[in-house]
């Protein structure tokens, strides 16, 4: 009985240790406990959600400037009727390759590795919910990435377009490797996204900091949430068309061979069934970085927040809503297609709601023509003229008119890189100081924008002129009698200019992060939390996990706004928070660093890469993977799940890196 | 009775039943556009073009019962401004405030793939 009061007593002096501010030894055992490893072994190891997303967000990059070359090059080649530079057969490549890689290795995953980089911050936890599933997701993308462009460097590169209709991808009509190696490469981008798009799920919805209700959510929060969802349920298509594309190819199925009982038809349903909600899973989290920059530089919250959140969610429902509308020209019938009309017409009013929002929350702010500012008013120009083609090819007889021409790529255009690259630039240039601890160059960021926004307008612009004037998509070269070659000179005048856009951002980069001004925990004077901790943001995010008491974070933040207390500094630790009301449920232990999750990506890498060649590598994959998910769970046995307990605050002593101190903690866990 | 119903929406049934006022009408909407858009071979071959009418007024039905749940929650939640006040009476009366909005925006959807029914002839290729 004594021993059983005497080791109480001992637990409860334990209890009152961790309930009070990590500050001093307990600073340096957290510190301890988070970092990350150093040297090769970091790289293959690492877990932390900031290093992960970081590794995205730089290959994810690579991938576009790959995919911007290609598309240079194409623009030489365009530059002039009658032009050899390219090949026909190069030249099929090129442009599948430019399209596969901007949408399936740069879009989307730089788009997702921007949320798993700020929503842990925003939401004010250290880590994503699953961190090695998260290390897991990066490194099935690279083996994807890698794969396809040692492809293409062998010259078996795929050629049939970035969706690959059938029958012209199928094995009558693209025999070889080329198709076999585009379909593996969209199977492991995909499990990729999905891996993302749980992890930021179950993140948000279970790690949020306690008083982050949903109606407090930021509106990047919500739009990176949003996009989860729609990745879970569209993904799942296009690794079906992929998968059943390579079985047709490699073990003689019939799935889209309309000769054996097969339909062609169901490949481009599937396909688009994924590929419309795509545009928006790219064009989604941009949403949220206009939000989170329009509120910044207008120094208010912005305008209509039930509004953005509904329009959000209304435009990732009625993303699903729109794929027929890229199979006009399929002899579908029209009854059937116009029920795709009235949705995306409909599509527009979320979007033109967001709009106003914006315009609206900026007419009645004080603005900030800082860099971030600025490419966000390139994205309301470019965009709004995206959005109108848009409603133009909603149209049936119209799109029929202008179908597979330049205007459909002048269209997508507007939209995509309006719609989600400048919003991006705009992001990095917004949230640079918070990745590096210095300020960018703004007359450098400046010059970037208008090389970008001039060279973008000279591209894009005329290829609707072209597309009215007959000029078909993925051509290699035209005749002179044509009439196109002037238009052509100018997109491709523009590509250049476009180009220095790119190269003048990179040397900013580089140079700001050599030399630029100090930033600072909060630069900008932001509201949301990711701002709440220095810059750049130590391995465990936050010293003291926050508490919200209002939509913006930081501007709401008052002197005796309550922190968190009572999570280990021993362990990595969270507090995991209840899915609606952000109330604390329970302390968590994540995992920390593990050499499985690059093991399992490189046994899942044998299967559908040595898969080309022989279905043995199906099985031989399996016990790979196997042994390699046993190590990965068994690695995992000591982590604890343990229920939040009672404490009592002791101390009114300050969150030490938080811009406000917080001069009182709560009962117990917050 | 506002306090009532704050304690009402803290429990599986009222959260649930936020979450049919929220999603109800978006799931009405994919249900017709899906339906329709499968029924049009058989509407074209049986000439039963009326039954493509009953799904969109069903869909419209089912819209306007999501609009009444979300009503009648934000109803019992006092009707005050969906504003940024945090804890279960905040975020229930967010959730449905944007059910009754959402509602009856997809209830236009619904309508406005509706009109193609009056317009085409499902034998139309």
């Amino acid at each position: 009985m004594a021993r059983e009061n005497e080791k109480e007593r001992e637990e409860a002096k334990q209890d009152d240790a961790v309930a009070l501010p990590v500050e001093g030894e307990r600073l340096r055992e957290l510190e301890e406990t988070w970092k990350s490893p150093r040297g090769v072994w970091k790289f293959l190891t690492d877990t932390n959600h900031k290093v992960i997303a970081m590794r995205y967000v730089v290959t994810a990059f690579v991938f576009f400037l790959l995919a911007g070359l290609e598309a240079a090059v194409m623009r030489l080649q365009l530059a002039r009727p009658e032009s050899r530079i390219l090949t026909p057969d190069l030249y099929d490549q090129f442009f599948t390759m430019h399209g596969t890689t901007m949408m399936f290795l740069f879009a989307v995953p730089i788009m997702e590795a921007m949320g798993l980089y700020f929503v842990p911050m925003m939401i004010g936890t250290r880590n994503v919910a699953f961190p090695r599933m998260n290390a897991f997701g990066y490194y099935t993308y690279l083996i994807g990435g890698l794969l396809l462009y040692i492809g293409f460097f062998l010259h078996v590169g795929p050629d049939a377009g970035w969706f690959a209709y059938v029958p012209l991808s199928g094995p009558q009509f693209s025999p070889g490797k080329r198709i076999d190696i585009w379909a593996q490469m969209i199977t492991f981008t995909e499990i990729a996204a999905l891996v993302g798009a749980v992890e930021i799920i179950v993140t948000v919805f279970k790690q949020r900091a306690p008083g982050m209700t949903l109606n407090r959510l930021p509106l990047f929060v919500w739009a990176q949430l949003v996009t989860s969802f729609m990745i879970i349920f569209s993904m799942p298509a296009v690794m079906m068309a992929s998968g059943m594309l390579a079985m047709d190819r490699l073990v003689d199925t019939h799935f889209f061979n309309p000769a054996e009982g097969g339909d062609a038809l169901l490949y481009q349903h599937l396909f688009w069934f994924f590929g419309h909600p795509e545009v928006y899973i790219i064009f989604i989290p941009a949403l949220g970085f206009v939000s989170s920059i329009v509120a910044t530089f207008t120094r208010r919250p912005v305008f209509g927040y039930l509004a953005m959140v509904l329009s959000l969610i209304a435009t990732a429902f009625i993303g699903f809503g729109l794929w027929v509308h890229h199979m006009f020209a399929t002899p579908l019938p029209q009854l059937g297609q116009s029920f795709f009309t009235g949705a995306s017409m409909m599509i527009a009013i979320p979007s033109g709601v967001q709009i106003f929002c914006w315009i609206a929350t900026m007419w009645r702010g004080k603005l900030r023509l800082k860099t971030p500012m600025v490419f966000v008013l390139g994205f309301f120009a470019i965009f709004v003229l995206g959005g109108l083609s848009g409603i133009i090819l909603a149209s049936v007889p119209l799109d029929w008119q202008v179908h597979d021409t330049y205007f459909v790529v002048a269209h997508f255009h507007y939209v995509l890189i309006g719609g989600a690259v400048f919003p991006l630039f705009g992001a990095m240039h917004y949230w640079y100081p918070k990745w590096t601890g210095r300020m960018i160059s703004e007359r450098l960021g400046m010059l970037t924008f208008w090389l970008l926004f001039v060279g973008f307008n000279l591209v894009f612009f005329p290829m609707h002129q072209l597309g009215l004037k007959g000029m078909p998509r993925r051509v290699y070269t035209y005749l002179p009698e044509t009439g196109w070659g002037s238009l052509n000179m100018i997109a491709s005048v523009g590509a250049a200019l476009m180009a220095l856009g790119v190269v003048t951002f990179l040397a900013n980069v580089w140079a700001s992060r050599r030399a630029g001004v100090l930033a600072g925990a909060n630069p900008w004077y932001a509201d949301t939390l990711e701002w709440a901790t220095e810059s750049p943001a130590p391995d465990y995010n936050f010293a003291n996990i926050p508490t919200v008491e209002g939509r913006s974070a930081l501007w709401e933040m008052k002197d005796d706004t309550p922190i968190v207390v009572g999570l280990s500094t021993e362990c990595r630790e969270v507090l995991c928070t209840h899915i609606m009301d952000a109330e604390p449920d329970h302390r968590y232990e994540l995992p920390g660093p593990s050499i499985f999750p690059v093991l399992t990506a490189l046994a899942v890498g044998v299967a559908f890469t040595a898969g080309i060649f022989t279905p043995w590598a199906f099985p031989v994959s399996a016990v790979l993977s196997g042994a390699s998910l046993y190590g990965w769970f068994w690695s995992n046995r000591n982590s604890k799940n343990e229920p939040v307990k009672e404490r009592r605050a002791r101390t009114d002593k300050a969150d030490r890196p938080s811009p406000r101190p917080a001069a009182r903690t709560v009962e117990g866990e917050a | 009775m506002a306090s009532e119903a704050k304690k009402e929406f803290r429990t599986n049934e009222g959260i649930f039943s936020l979450m049919l006022g929220l999603l109800l009408a978006p799931v009405a909407w994919g249900a017709q556009q899906q339906t329709l858009y499968t029924m049009v071979p058989w509407a074209c071959q049986s000439g039963h073009f009326f039954v493509m009418h009953l799904v969109s007024i069903a869909a419209v039905a089912v819209a306007l019962v999501g609009s009444l749940v979300a009503w009648r929650n934000w109803d019992r939640l006092g009707r005050g401004e969906p504003g940024e006040e945090g804890g279960a009476a905040g975020r229930s009366r967010f959730l449905a405030a944007a059910g009754v909005i959402a509602s009856l925006f997809f209830a236009l959807v619904i309508c406005a793939q509706w009109i193609a029914t009056f317009v085409l002839h499902p034998c139309m290729f």
